[in-house]
């Protein structure tokens, strides 16, 4: 009798260890398959633009102060 | 008559600065002229990248009056890059913003697309990244 408790105890531990293991095993291959899905999908081309953008639209604001001083320091030419 | 000489001497120097000054002070009034009414009468145009160009076709000498102001104002955007850490074309550009805001209705500039625009009385077409 005791045996089998033991025995059946034994199988729900290796049911839900083999729950467990399952559960693992698709979050692994769900993240895996996503992984693979950004590397593919990711075009690097725009990123890039976009960034230089933002960087000398930054560049732009920082220095237009310093710009619009020296056009009119020499607004004969401007 | 040492002494008287060498007054004689001096004021020479001085009459010679004074009219090289002169001079010199008349050829920048009269490109600053030159360049005023060529901009007016729409013969040359404000770009993008901070320069100046001939809308249509130019004659010698607004093609030289051209180079000429550009010559100047790209000494301009150098200094402010100096000064400010950044690359000159990007001085240069952040004037081309500058520089199509302060076209005047009539005059011309050019578009984000390229292309000769006679600035009207609303706000000028600015590129993306000028300060908006």
């Amino acid at each position: 009798m005791n045996d089998i408790r033991l025995t059946r105890a034994a199988k729900t531990a290796i049911r839900r260890n083999m729950k467990e293991m399952r559960f693992y095993t698709l979050t692994a291959a769900t993240v895996l398959a996503l992984a693979g899905c950004v590397q593919i999908a990711a075009p690097d081309k725009p990123i890039v633009i976009n960034l230089n953008i933002k960087i000398e639209q930054e560049v732009v604001l920082r220095i237009e102060g310093a710009v619009k001083d020296a056009i009119e320091e020499n607004s004969e030419i401007f | 008559m040492g002494k008287k000489w060498i007054e004689m001497a001096g004021a020479a120097i001085l009459f010679g600065a004074a009219t090289a000054t002169a001079a010199v002070v008349s050829a920048q009034s009269s490109l600053a002229d030159e360049y005023r009414s060529a901009k007016t009468s729409g013969l040359v145009g404000e770009k993008m990248d901070g320069y100046i160009e001939a809308v249509s076709a130019p004659s010698a000498s607004i093609a030289a009056l051209v180079s000429a102001i550009n010559i100047k104002r790209k000494d301009v955007y150098f200094k402010v890059a100096q000064q400010t850490g950044s690359r000159p074309d990007e001085a240069a550009f952040t004037g081309g913003c500058t520089n199509i805001n302060n076209t005047k209705p009539g005059e011309y500039y050019q578009t984000p697309g390229g292309n000769w625009t006679q600035r009207d009385g609303g706000a000028p077409q600015l590129n993306g990244r000028c300060p908006q």
